[in-house]
């Protein structure tokens, strides 16, 4: 379903938490709110969860053309998988499970064989079969986040909420996590809005990444949109490593990512900057060259192969010349 | 159980005293006179002792002593749960002086938390003349009581929940909320029993503080033997009257009433470190 927020703001107290959010989600994508610890991106998840309520008569959000501003959490069937799962300790998996069932009208509720059944269609779905006896304490952290993904996904769900869902795990298990869930999605098409501080995750994830910063978004676009063509410069060095430079003679900040760097030897003619290798790391399939610009002095960051690396022959403490390919943006 | 590493072992001597002092000090102020209460009460045989908790008079201030704990208690309870939720769960203006509020009946002397209603509800006080007009008796009477053994036991149950349920968070609630439930489902099914055992403990300090309480209750009370003569304070009559068999008969009761209130308080903080542990 889609979603749809409409010039959005916030404020707790004296802090504007959302500063005039306006965003739009098609249906079934998979959407990354990213960005820096207090930019907002998990009060905006809430709002859009009907958790936590806009300023009076500051924004609308629209949820497959109703507007469900003020509506309250239970009427707007979003599944909401909390940071830190949030499951019920006193109850088992298959009663956290059934709960969003349990808890309906007599009227609307399914009968207890129906409730079971998609109880354990679900915990086959999150690979948690087997399990349904156990209380939350005694899983691991991956087991939690999918017990707490099933319970949201009982209420069939229009949209899914997701707030830094691999924020508590290891990486290892994050990763894992990271590959399943990217499945997972395209298995039930639910529309997905994750949050995460992960610019990593954040791209390898979402069909749509929001970049979020003091309460406003600076860029929407796809991963590759937004690593190519940076709207800001705050985009720019969220988003993967950057350098910042200046050329000779020019006064402009330009932003070049590792990769972009040319390493050239010291007399070529193409050569813009000179500098010296401060630092060579070259574990992994490409070598990182921390440089020190002859010219100002600044230090630069580049990405080379190990082909290249061994071509040439450079060690630390080596000059060569630079040549910056500046994508046009 | 571990041997204490040498590096925090005191000398012998220093464990030797502070352990016999701490043990002594026990006996002497606490083991003792209790013995001695159990001691006096059967000292004239059981048959004394059986007259003396089966008189008329001690009937009707054992049944008064559950009474009034029986009402004020669970108004206590609900009162508790509603002033920790507000306290826990949401920010508002005030809420820090709500906070000491509550321990104000700690802060106060008891003698004054009777007094407080005798100025509200006396003849002279200031209900007093609308209460006379409309008939209706508050002081000297078991709801003047009532009221009087509420204020004093208020904190019990909201100082036993503020800090469980701040610590729990509000995330179970919200969880709840986004799954469908109503309100009233949410504090059912997941605030309830997340704070159950904390909950019982304050219901168990709040009864043992309830059916113990002499100085407001004292004041109010008016003393009418049969009538408005609390376990404590037919105890305080019978003792006055150089009745002391028939008053440490009635100790005992209230003793009893410590002891088994002591029991099940070791047995809830027993299942409340199971309950933590777990999670």
């Amino acid at each position: 379903m889609s979603i749809i927020v409409k010039n959005l703001r916030r404020t707790f107290g004296t802090f504007q938490a959302l500063r005039g959010i306006h965003l739009e989600i098609a249906d079934t994508q998979l959407v990354a709110l990213l960005g820096p610890s207090g930019s907002g991106k998990t009060t905006l998840l809430r709002i859009i969860g009907g958790l936590d309520f806009p300023d009076a008569s500051h924004g609308n959000v629209v949820i497959n053309g109703e507007d469900v501003t003020d509506s309250p959490a239970a009427e707007r069937k979003a599944g909401f998988v909390f940071q830190h799962y949030a499951l019920f300790n006193h109850l088992s998996v298959f009663e956290n499970v059934a709960f969003g069932l349990d808890v309906r009208p007599p009227k609307t509720r399914p009968s207890k064989d129906a409730i079971r059944d998609r109880v354990l269609e679900l915990l086959r779905l999150v690979q948690l079969q087997g399990l349904e006896q156990r209380l939350p304490s005694e899983l691991s952290g991956g087991q939690r986040q999918r017990v707490a993904l099933a319970r949201a996904l009982a209420i069939d769900p229009k949209v899914l909420l997701l707030d830094e869902p691999f924020g508590a795990l290891d990486a290892k298990v994050r990763k894992d996590l990271r590959r399943w869930l990217r499945a997972f999605h395209q298995e039930i098409g639910v529309t997905t809005i994750f949050v995460t501080h992960d610019q990593q995750e954040a791209l390898e994830l979402a069909d749509v990444v929001v970049v979020m910063n003091q309460g406003q978004i600076e860029q929407i676009g796809s991963p590759q949109q937004l690593y190519d063509h940076p709207a800001t410069p705050f985009v720019y060095e969220f988003l993967g490593d950057v350098n910042k430079v200046r050329k000779p003679g020019r006064p402009e900040l330009f932003y070049v990512r590792p990769h972009e760097v040319s390493i050239l030897f010291a007399g070529d003619a193409k050569a813009e900057l000179h500098a010296k290798i401060e630092h060579l790391f070259a574990a992994g399939p490409s070598a990182r060259l921390t440089l020190r610009i002859q010219e100002s002095r600044e230090t630069l960051d580049a990405d080379i192969t190990r082909q290249q690396l061994e071509e040439m022959g450079l060690s630390e403490g080596d000059e060569v010349g630079v040549h910056l390919n500046l994508s046009p943006s | 159980m571990s041997a204490p590493s040498r590096s925090t072992q005191d000398p012998a001597w220093t464990r030797v005293l502070l352990i016999s002092g701490a043990v002594g000090f026990l006996v002497l102020f606490l083991f003792v006179p209790l013995t001695l209460v159990f001691a006096e009460a059967f000292r004239k045989g059981i048959k004394v002792y059986a007259d003396a908790v089966t008189e008329a008079n001690a009937l009707s201030a054992i049944v008064l002593t559950v009474t009034v704990a029986l009402i004020s208690v669970p108004l206590n309870a609900v009162f508790g749960i509603a002033a920790s939720w507000a306290i826990a769960k949401f920010s508002f203006k005030g809420k820090s002086l709500l906070l000491s509020l509550i321990d104000l009946p700690f802060a106060v002397s008891p003698v004054v938390s009777g007094l407080v209603w005798i100025l509200l509800c006396g003849t002279r006080g200031l209900f007093g003349p609308w209460l006379q007009e409309h008939n209706i008796q508050i002081v000297f009477a078991v709801p003047g009581m009532v009221l009087a053994t509420v204020f004093v036991t208020f904190p019990f149950v909201a100082r036993e929940l503020i800090p469980l349920m701040q610590a729990q968070g509000n995330d179970q609630e919200y969880a709840a909320l986004s799954l469908g439930a109503s309100g009233w489902q949410t504090f059912r099914r997941v605030t309830l029993p997340n704070i159950k055992w904390a909950l019982f403990y304050g219901i168990i300090l709040c009864n043992a503080r309830a059916m113990g309480e002499f100085g407001a209750v004292s004041v109010v009370s008016g003393h009418i033997r049969g009538e408005t003569n609390t376990l404590p304070l037919h105890v305080e009559v019978l003792y006055n009257e150089y009745n002391s068999a028939a008053a440490f008969a009635c100790a005992s009761i209230l003793s009893l009433l410590g002891l088994l209130t002591l029991g099940l308080k070791t047995f809830i903080e027993w299942r409340l470190r199971l309950h933590r542990q777990k999670h």
